[in-house]
């Protein structure tokens, strides 16, 4: 490999200000293009669940639970993407839903503390942090703050 | 029939806005990336963040984090880390920190595009991840680790 020899000159930062407009036109292009390909299939599937019935009898197994956190039982779905997969694809699963504002409030700074485990627990185990007491403080902190947004929060906002 | 209109223009709608939301704030984030406006700010709010109890070089990873989101602030974590400039327990606090919060323009504005009030989204979420962190802390110097 042979290396170029870096100069810094005037006409050198405006193209690096357009290269760096272009590798990110291009990075985000790309990012959309993933995020498509995995929230078309939930945002269809949940749409199916919710035409065929079934999504209102999955809701009666966890309303249960989910009412604590002020959200109603087909969210569960959404948090369960959420934790495992990403938020993009909870947004996909709740999207159709209807929810309201203090709902997707509450959805968003639960889901913002404690989503994507897969992927991140294996990030911070590359910064040799302990990463399953980080996984269970994120995943306890969020069902806290959760119910705790539920309690504190005006109900019609 | 009127199922799959009504599903797909759900989904035309949701996709657009991804699509008006990430396409921009990437670009921008290569730009602050490539400018190093993150160093300088670093440099800006350097005062405050050691009063807050953080060491110096702990700053940078943890406003990479916040900003860029995980991957990329944990990448420099384990850089700083490496060099030897952020020892012991400080790299836990800051992956710990970064863990409850990271990537807090592109996490909120999605959020907001269905519906979110995004004061009390970023309030809450930057608020809890320093009382958690500062609660761990205290607990871990009690535990005797420096």
């Amino acid at each position: 490999m042979t290396e170029t020899p870096e100069t810094h000159t005037s006409t050198e930062i405006s193209i690096s200000f357009k290269e760096s407009l272009y590798e990110g036109l291009r990075q985000g292009l790309y990012s959309f293009y993933t995020l498509f390909k995995i929230m078309t299939p939930v945002y269809i599937l949940i749409s199916i669940l919710k035409e065929i019935a079934v999504l209102e009898i999955l809701a009666g197994y966890f309303s249960p639970f989910m009412k604590f956190l002020g959200l109603p039982g087909e969210t569960a779905l959404a948090v369960v993407l959420g934790w495992t997969v990403n938020l993009y694809a909870a947004i996909a699963a709740f999207a159709g839903l209807g929810l309201s504002i203090r709902q997707v409030t509450i959805l968003a700074v639960m889901l913002g503390i404690s989503h994507s485990h897969f992927m991140e627990t294996a990030i911070i185990s590359r910064m040799k942090a302990r990463p399953w007491l980080i996984l269970l403080i994120r995943i306890v902190t969020s069902l806290f703050i959760g119910a705790l947004m539920n309690l504190i929060l005006p109900e019609n906002f | 029939m009127e199922f799959i209109l009504q599903t797909a223009f759900g989904l035309l709608k949701l996709m657009a806005l991804i699509f008006i939301i990430i396409v921009p704030l990437i670009i921008i984030l290569e730009l602050f990336r490539s400018y190093g406006v993150l160093e300088k700010l670093t440099k800006l709010i350097s005062p405050l963040t050691s009063r807050l109890g953080f060491e110096k070089d702990s700053v940078f990873p943890l406003l990479a984090g916040i900003v860029f989101g995980i991957s990329y602030g944990g990448g420099v974590l384990v850089g700083e880390a490496k060099k030897g400039r952020i020892v012991g327990n400080q790299a836990f606090l800051v992956a710990l920190f970064l863990a409850l919060c990271h990537a807090i323009f592109e996490d909120t504005l999605i959020f907001i595009a269905q519906g979110a009030i995004w004061w009390i989204v970023v309030l809450t979420r930057v608020a809890t991840a320093f009382m958690i962190t500062a609660l761990v802390a205290i607990w871990l110097k009690k535990q005797g680790h420096p």
